[in-house]
């Protein structure tokens, strides 16, 4: 569905990405593991066009995304939740949704899918007309999660959504991450409860200094011993 | 010295001869041009301190220019006073202007504070214009040549002298700029809440931003007095002030070199473009707009993204000397019953809300204090009322036995607390030296005098905060990226970094809100290896925020759990993980 090949990226001067290869088959979850400054953060902004080279390789369902502008990617049917949530603080939460179907054409299926993520976090519709900013952690996420699936995308790119987050919390944001895999979305996601992570993901990557340097299933991964030294703990 | 450095003290000295010679091979006008062109650039230099240094917004240093011009022209004329004297009167007249300018600056949005200098740059033109008696109104007062050397100055030795005072005047603003008075001035640009944090008294530098500004401008002021032979309201008027600001942009905000060019460009740009008769005004519009959307950061910031400035040379590391961070040694004696710090029946209310309620705890030296319950059960609120950055409505809290009552945030920084922040609050343009550099804004530093004119001493403090910086940055496993942007660090790097700039402030007690977000498993290892040593090895006890069981237990000698804003349970680490209300309100089955 996704296949990135050979990708580089670039902040200024700064060699990022080198040579990244990865694919995300249809109906996957697929994990990104890597340790703080990898790459994983800038390979999502890669996808997603917020962070540009002209030469690389990066296809969706066979189409090329290089010189798609972000909103377009969007309309391809690839949403992003973004580190720390950036969710709109001075916005209710009911716009902060429908700014995440903002391209999309089909007001009954806007409907139909508001109230989906109204039913999928009963929390956000009792919140509706509050701002995003007074909402608490837990509930921001949610947010972000429910504006990006407002594009109803068919990939969907998490990067570290249980951040901060409680451990009733970090629970709860996997069950409905597994629910949504149950009704057919593919994601790829990166965390850092990187046990949790690979065990609802069926393949995992990890990058270290902008390469991937393992590739696997997530089975494999989890007994991998360099990969439990460095991302399982010693637990 | 390296040679690019060489290089460019070669060059910059070949532009002051070819500056100060100027007299030599250029013909009258286009020598007023160029001398014009230096006393704008000093003004401009003010604008720059206030808007591209400190960050806050002036349309109205007109005015302070106006108010520079007008003292001098009149102690000159009707004190019968030398330029030598009226000149620095005319800056601390305007300086004077701006510390009143400066004060709603603390308590107004920049777009007030852009209102309120827009007012004063027309009332002084009005003042000008109507007060006849003084100023003469629209004719203006004449202004005699300054005198030196037992004779009257007129433009090619007055030339020299300009040159000469704005060298001297770029010079202090450069060692201000580079010296802890100048990081603090750009940490209030990138983050007040960080700022003061660190214990930067914004009221204080705010206003000496504005007192600056306008001295330099005040002090341009004079010298175009002096330079024309004459003042008029015509001068100062409020297109002038937008016209500062547009070359300040133009040349390049946080830059000097950007003002002193911006400064030039002003003077010599409409002279150039004189001959085009009616379409001058179009052709400047034009320039100004093409060059604006290409070099966003202005002229010196392209060449700096280029690589092609000079930097100040950075005291090379002394890599010889172990790093030294000199830990808490000395211990308030005799006291040690008394809790460092004492949190008690604390209550927090947001309009209707409360947010915290009767919360009591203690953290006493050399403890690690776990601090844990839901999202939004009041943890980073607590931290905010203990930091001084919330008004606690009922409560106390006591560092070793004193009320910290109503100090504000930098006043507690001083007395030893300093902390982190859940989503980091970094100078994000500053370099990771740079924010450490700026947590240590409470230590033994110069005086805004000393540094100012650039003292020895002053050069070996700065030399030797560094050293420390690195030292900490090295500590906090920051050693390889000491000189990038803080905004260039991966999220995991700008936690280290938060910590780091804490410790810079050699606090009793760090507050540390959720470290460990956002880390694997490894990097939660070397944090967890950190805080013991921070204890350990600095004596710093730490009052630690966290969602990450395996961090808090591990590393909390107690545990205080909140939720919904009141403290339902307090221990050891393994009291809490089997307290029933805990495992309900916070931990799940899972961590039982």
């Amino acid at each position: 569905m996704l296949e990135l090949n050979r990708v580089n990226s670039y902040y200024g001067r700064i060699h990022v990405l080198r040579d990244v290869s990865l694919r995300v088959g249809a109906g996957q979850i697929v994990t990104l593991l890597g340790a703080n400054g990898a790459g994983k953060t800038t390979t999502l902004r890669t996808i997603v066009g917020l962070n540009r080279s002209a030469a690389n390789d990066i296809r969706f369902e066979g189409e090329p995304l290089g010189a798609i502008a972000p909103y377009r990617i969007v309309e391809r049917g690839i949403a992003m939740v973004p580190e720390r949530r950036e969710i709109f603080p001075e916005m209710t939460v009911l716009e902060n949704l429908e700014l995440g179907a903002y391209r999309r054409r089909d007001p009954v299926g806007v409907a139909a899918d508001l109230e989906r993520v109204y039913t999928m976090f009963p929390a956000l519709a009792e919140r509706r007309g509050q701002a995003g900013g007074t909402l608490s952690g837990g509930q921001q996420q949610m947010l972000a999660l429910g504006r990006a699936l407002m594009s109803r995308p068919r990939l969907l790119l998490l990067d570290e959504p249980t951040l901060g987050l409680a451990p009733l919390l970090v629970g709860e944001i996997f069950a409905t991450l597994t629910r949504l895999h149950g009704e057919g979305l593919t994601i790829l996601l990166i965390e850092q409860n990187a046990n949790q992570a690979l065990g609802i993901s069926s393949y995992g990557y990890i990058l270290e200094n902008g390469a991937v340097v393992l590739e696997g299933e997530s089975a494999r991964l989890r007994d991998n011993p360099s990969v439990r030294a460095s991302y399982l703990g010693a637990a | 010295m390296n040679r690019t450095a060489a290089l460019a003290g070669l060059g910059v000295a070949a532009l002051v001869v070819a500056l100060a010679a100027a007299p030599l091979y250029l013909p009258a006008y286009p020598l007023f041009v160029l001398s014009l062109g230096l006393v704008y650039a000093v003004a401009v230099l003010g604008v720059n301190l206030v808007m591209g240094y400190a960050g806050l917004v002036s349309l109205g240093h007109a005015g302070f220019a106006a108010v520079g011009a007008y003292v001098a022209a009149i102690a000159m004329t009707k004190l019968g006073l030398s330029f030598w004297i009226a000149l620095p009167l005319g800056g601390l007249a305007a300086a004077g202007c701006g510390v009143v300018l400066g004060l709603p600056s603390l308590r107004l949005g920049p777009l007030h504070v852009a209102m309120v200098t827009f007012g004063f740059g027309w009332v002084i033109v009005l003042i000008a214009q109507n007060w006849l008696d003084v100023t003469n109104g629209p004719n203006g007062l004449a202004v005699p040549p300054p005198r030196a050397f037992g004779r009257d100055l007129y433009a090619p030795d007055f030339h020299v002298a300009v040159v000469a005072i704005t060298i001297v005047l770029f010079v202090l603003a450069g060692n201000l700029v580079a010296s802890v008075h100048g990081r603090a001035f750009k940490a209030i640009r990138e983050s007040e809440l960080a700022a003061q944090a660190m214990g930067v008294d914004l009221a204080f530098y705010k206003t000496l931003a504005f007192a600056l500004g306008a001295l330099f401008a005040g002090c341009s002021g004079a010298l175009f007095a002096a330079l024309s032979h004459f003042v008029n309201p015509d001068a100062f008027h409020f297109g002038v002030s937008i016209l500062y600001v547009t070359v300040a942009i133009l040349g390049g905000m946080g830059y000097l070199a950007g003002s002193a060019l911006g400064g030039v460009l002003m003077a010599v740009v409409p002279e150039v473009l004189r001959g085009t008769g009616e379409f001058k005004d179009l052709l400047t519009g034009s320039l100004l707009l093409a060059l604006l959307v290409f070099l966003p950061h202005g002229l010196a910031g392209f060449a700096d993204r280029r690589g092609w400035l000079p930097r100040r040379p950075t005291p090379p590391a002394i890599e010889a000397v172990a790093p030294r961070i000199a830990p808490n040694a000395v211990r308030a004696a005799g006291s040690d019953d008394t809790p460092l710090l004492a949190v008690e029946r604390l209550t927090v209310r947001f309009g209707g809300l409360t947010a915290l309620k009767d919360v009591s705890l203690a953290v006493r030296r050399d403890e690690i204090v776990g601090l844990i319950g839901p999202n939004g059960a009041g943890k980073t609120t607590l931290f905010n009322a203990v930091t001084g950055l919330y008004r606690a409505a009922g409560g106390a809290v006591r560092l070793e036995g004193h009320d910290l009552g109503r100090l504000a945030a930098h006043e507690r920084t001083r007395l030893g607390l300093a902390r982190t922040f859940q989503s980091p609050e970094l100078f994000r343009e500053l370099t990771v030296l740079e924010n450490v550099l700026v947590g240590a804004h409470t230590g033994q530093w110069p005086g805004l005098l000393a540094s100012t004119l650039g003292t020895p001493r002053t050069r070996r403090a700065e030399a030797a905060q560094r050293e420390r910086a690195r030292a900490l940055a090295a500590f906090t496993g920051l050693a390889q990226w000491v000189d990038r942007r803080a905004e260039g660090l991966s999220f995991g790097h700008q936690r280290m970094l938060e910590i780091a700039r804490a410790l810079a402030a050699q606090p009793k007690l760090l507050l540390l809100d959720e470290p460990a977000a956002g880390l694997t498993s490894a990097e939660a290892e070397f944090l967890m290896a950190l805080i013991r040593r921070i204890r350990s090895e600095l004596g710093v006890a730490v009052l630690l925020i966290g969602h990450t069981m395996r961090v808090v237990m591990g590393l909390s000698d107690r545990i205080v759990v909140l939720d919904h804003g009141e403290r339902i349970a307090e221990g050891s680490p393994a009291d809490v993980r089997t307290n029933a209300d805990v495992i309900r309100a916070y931990l799940g089955a899972r961590h039982a």
